[in-house]
C-alpha cells in the first residue's frame, strides 16, 4: 500500500508528513522546501502503509526539476491513494491541481489544510459542497497544531478499506 | 455537478480517446502539454482532432486546456466558498513594507546586518567561553591519560595527539585538531547560524527578499529567488545546492551553482577566514568578502553571456508572515546541525590522518619542492603553502588546522596568508559539495565548473601577489 501527499509547494505537505509518520522533515515558510521526495511508513488497521511526501507542484505539466520529480513520482510509483493538500487560503488555484489528479484512475482525498488561516481572513468553505462538486472526500485540518489529523487519517483509513474489500489489494 | 469542458473540448478528447486506444485522463494530460503523454498520441491524429477547436478559440490546444481549467477550478472555488470583506492584520501591513523597495530595502540592511552581528556574537561567544575551556581543561586531561595508557608514544600517539606542546587549533592531531576545529569553532557557528536560518524561513521573510534583490539578479541573468540557494549556501554549499533546484533551466542551475561554489562561503570557509586571517584585522577579514561579492557579481555576468541557453521566468508565490513555532525551529536546527556533523568529522578526521601519513612518508617533501617554482614565482607563497592548498580540496578545516601553525612562526607573512586564504575560499568548500556537484551536474559541467573555479582561484591569487608586491615585499 502506498500513498503519496502532493499538492501545491508550501501548503504544509512535510508538516502533515510530520503528523502522519512521526518521522522529522525540514519544515519551512516557503515554497520549494522540499525538493526531493521522503518516504516514511504509518499503521492503518494493523497494515503497514507507505506514505511519500512529494515535492510541491503546482500542475502535472512540470515546469521545473522539483515538479518533474513529483510527476515521476506519481507516473512511476502508481500508488494506491492521493492526499491532496491544500492551502484554504488560497484555494481556487490550489484547486487546479485537484482538478488535474481527481481525473486519474487513483483515490483522493482532499485535505484543507490551514483552515484557521483560513477563518481568520473571513473564508468559509462549505466542504460538503466541494466535496459534491469534486466528488471526492474533503477534509480539513490545521496541521502545525495537529486538528483535523485524526480525521485524516480516519478517512485513509476508510478508503484503504475499501479497496482491500473490492478485491483491489497491493 | 459533473466537471467537463465545453463541448468542442469534450469532442476533441473523445475523438482521441478513440482513435488512440488511450484513457481519458492520459488524452486530457497530453492535450495539457505533459510530453510524456503528448508523445502517447500521434502526431497526425493529433493535429487532426485539435484543429477544429484550435481555429475556433485561435488559440493553441495547451492555452484552450490551461484557460478551461482555471474556469473550472474558479466556478469549483465560487461554488463551495465564500469571503468576508476584513481589514488587513498588522503582518500583512508589514508584509507589504517589507517587499516595497523604499522601505523594504532599509528593512533588509537592518535585518541582514542585525543578523550578521548576532551570528558573529553568539557563535564567538559559545567558542570563547564554553568550547575553548572545555577542550583545553577536562577534554585534554581525559584523552591524553587514555591514548598514552593505549599508545604510550610512537606514530600512532603522535598521530592521535598530534604535535607535543602546539595548541588545539595547530598540532594536527586526529584527538585534537580533527575533533576541536569541527566541533569547538564551526559547529557553533553551523548552530547559530541554523537558528538564524530557520527563523528567517519560518517568518517568512527569504521569499520577500528575494522579490527584492530580483532586479539586481536578473542583470546577472539570475531570478530573485537564488537569494535562497546564496543564503542557505553560507550555512553549507550541500542545501544550498539542491535549493537551486527550484530554477528551471539548465542554465541557470549551472550558473547558480558554480557561483555558489566559488563564491559564498560556507560556514568552514568562514571559520577559516575568522581564525586564520581574523587576528590580523577585520579590514583583512573584509577584504577576502569583498573580492568573493565582486568574483560572484562578475562570474554571473560573465557567465549570463558566455553560457547559451534561457532564463525563463519564474513565478514564486510570497507566503504570509507566520509566527515561528519554537519547536519546529529546534527540531529543523537539530537536524541540520546533525548532518553536518554526520557530514564533516569524517572528512576531517580523514583529512588528517592523510596529512599524517603524507608527512610521515616525506611525500610532502616531495611535492612541495616540485610545486614551489609555480608557487613561489605566481603566487607569492612559501613551499610550505601547498599542504593547504592541496588538503584544503578535501575539507577546509584540515587547512585551518595547517596553516595556523605557519602564521604563528611566522613562516608567512599577512599577504600570503591572506593569499592562501582567498584561494581556499574560492576552492569548492570540500569533497562532499564536490560530490552533489556531479550528481546534480554531471560529469562534464561538473569538469567545466571546476576548471573555472580553478581559473578563479589562481588567477585571483596571482592578482593579490601581483598587487602586494607593489605595495611591498
Amino acid at each position: 500500500m502506498k500513498i503519496l501527499l502532493m499538492g501545491n509547494p508550501n501548503v504544509g505537505k512535510s508538516v502533515i508528513f510530520n503528523r502522519l509518520t512521526g518521522i522529522r522533515v525540514v519544515v519551512s515558510n516557503y515554497p520549494g522546501t522540499t525538493i526531493e521526495f521522503l518516504e516514511g511508513s504509518m499503521m492503518v488497521d494493523g497494515r503497514r502503509v507507505q506514505i511519500i511526501d512529494v515535492p510541491g507542484a503546482y500542475s502535472l505539466v512540470p515546469s521545473d526539476k522539483a515538479e518533474e520529480v513529483a510527476v515521476n513520482i506519481l507516473m512511476k510509483d502508481k500508488p494506491h491513494l492521493i492526499v491532496d493538500v491544500v492551502d484554504a487560503t488560497n484555494l481556487e488555484r490550489n484547486l487546479y491541481l485537484s482538478l488535474q489528479l481527481r481525473e486519474l484512475p487513483i483515490p483522493l482525498i482532499l485535505d484543507l489544510n490551514m483552515i484557521d488561516l483560513a477563518r481568520e481572513r473571513g473564508i468559509s468553505i462549505d466542504k460538503d459542497a466541494l466535496a459534491r462538486a469534486l466528488g471526492v472526500p474533503v477534509v480539513s485540518s490545521v496541521a502545525i497544531s495537529g486538528e483535523g489529523v485524526h480525521e485524516l487519517r480516519a478517512v485513509i483509513a476508510r478508503i484503504i478499506k475499501e479497496r482491500v474489500g473490492s478485491g483491489n489489494t497491493v | 455537478m459533473e466537471i467537463q469542458f465545453e463541448p468542442r473540448i469534450e469532442k476533441t478528447i473523445k475523438l482521441i480517446e478513440e482513435r488512440t486506444g488511450l484513457a481519458r485522463w492520459q488524452v486530457i494530460l497530453g492535450l495539457e502539454g505533459n510530453k510524456d503523454f503528448r508523445k502517447k498520441i500521434p502526431l497526425d491524429i493529433l493535429r487532426e482532432s485539435t484543429r477544429e477547436v484550435e481555429k475556433d478559440h485561435k488559440e493553441s490546444i495547451e492555452l484552450i486546456m490551461l484557460k478551461a481549467r482555471f474556469g473550472q477550478a474558479g466556478s469549483v472555488a465560487t461554488l463551495a466558498q465564500q469571503v468576508h470583506h476584513r481589514h488587513p492584520t498588522l503582518l500583512e501591513k508589514l508584509g507589504d513594507a517589507t517587499v516595497k523597495p523604499i522601505t523594504g530595502i532599509p528593512i533588509a540592511v537592518g535585518v541582514l546586518w542585525g543578523m550578521f552581528k548576532l551570528f558573529i556574537t553568539a557563535a564567538g561567544f559559545i567558542t570563547d567561553v564554553i568550547m575553548v575551556p572545555f577542550f583545553e581543561g577536562p577534554y585534554d586531561t581525559f584523552v591524553r591519560s587514555i591514548v598514552t595508557r593505549i599508545f604510550p608514544s610512537g606514530f600512532v600517539h603522535h598521530m592521535l595527539l598530534g604535535a607535543p606542546g602546539a595548541g588545539y587549533l595547530e598540532s594536527l592531531g586526529v584527538l585534537t585538531t580533527g575533533i576541536f576545529v569541527p566541533i569547538g569553532i564551526v559547529l557553533p557557528a553551523v548552530l547559530v547560524f541554523y537558528i538564524i536560518l530557520s527563523l528567517l524561513e519560518d517568518l517568512g521573510y527569504l521569499p520577500r527578499l528575494a522579490v527584492l534583490v530580483d532586479t539586481v539578479f536578473h542583470r546577472i541573468g539570475l531570478h530573485g529567488y537564488s537569494i535562497v540557494p546564496v543564503i542557505m549556501s553560507f550555512g553549507c554549499n550541500i542545501p544550498g545546492v539542491m535549493a537551486t533546484r527550484v530554477l528551471s533551466s539548465h542554465k541557470q542551475r549551472f550558473m547558480m551553482l558554480t557561483m555558489l561554489g566559488v563564491s559564498i562561503p560556507c560556514m568552514a570557509q568562514t571559520a577559516v577566514v575568522l581564525t586564520i586571517v581574523g587576528p590580523f584585522g577585520l579590514g583583512w577579514v573584509a577584504l577576502i568578502y569583498l573580492i568573493l561579492m565582486s568574483i560572484f557579481v562578475g562570474m554571473g555576468a560573465l557567465l549570463n553571456r558566455l553560457i547559451r541557453g534561457e532564463t525563463p521566468e519564474i513565478a514564486i508565490e510570497i507566503p504570509p508572515y507566520r509566527m515561528p513555532q519554537l519547536s519546529n525551529l529546534l527540531m529543523k536546527t537539530c537536524l541540520r546541525t546533525g548532518q553536518f556533523l554526520l557530514e564533516a568529522i569524517p572528512w576531517v578526521l580523514v583529512g588528517i590522518i592523510i596529512v599524517n601519513v603524507l608527512y610521515a612518508l616525506r611525500i610532502t617533501e616531495f611535492m612541495s619542492r616540485v610545486s614551489s617554482p609555480l608557487l613561489g614565482w605566481w603566487l607569492g607563497l612559501p613551499e610550505e603553502a601547498i599542504y593547504p592548498l592541496i588538503i584544503g580540496f578535501l575539507r577546509k578545516d584540515v587547512a585551518t588546522g595547517l596553516l595556523a601553525p605557519l602564521r604563528d612562526a611566522n613562516v608567512m607573512n599577512v599577504y600570503q596568508i591572506v593569499t592562501t586564504v582567498t584561494i581556499l575560499v574560492i576552492y569548492f568548500p570540500c569533497a562532499a559539495t564536490f560530490a552533489v556537484f556531479l550528481k546534480e551536474l554531471g560529469i562534464r559541467d561538473t569538469a567545466k565548473s571546476t576548471a573555472i573555479m580553478l581559473i578563479f582561484a589562481f588567477g585571483v591569487g596571482g592578482l593579490l601577489h601581483f598587487l602586494f608586491s607593489l605595495f611591498s615585499w
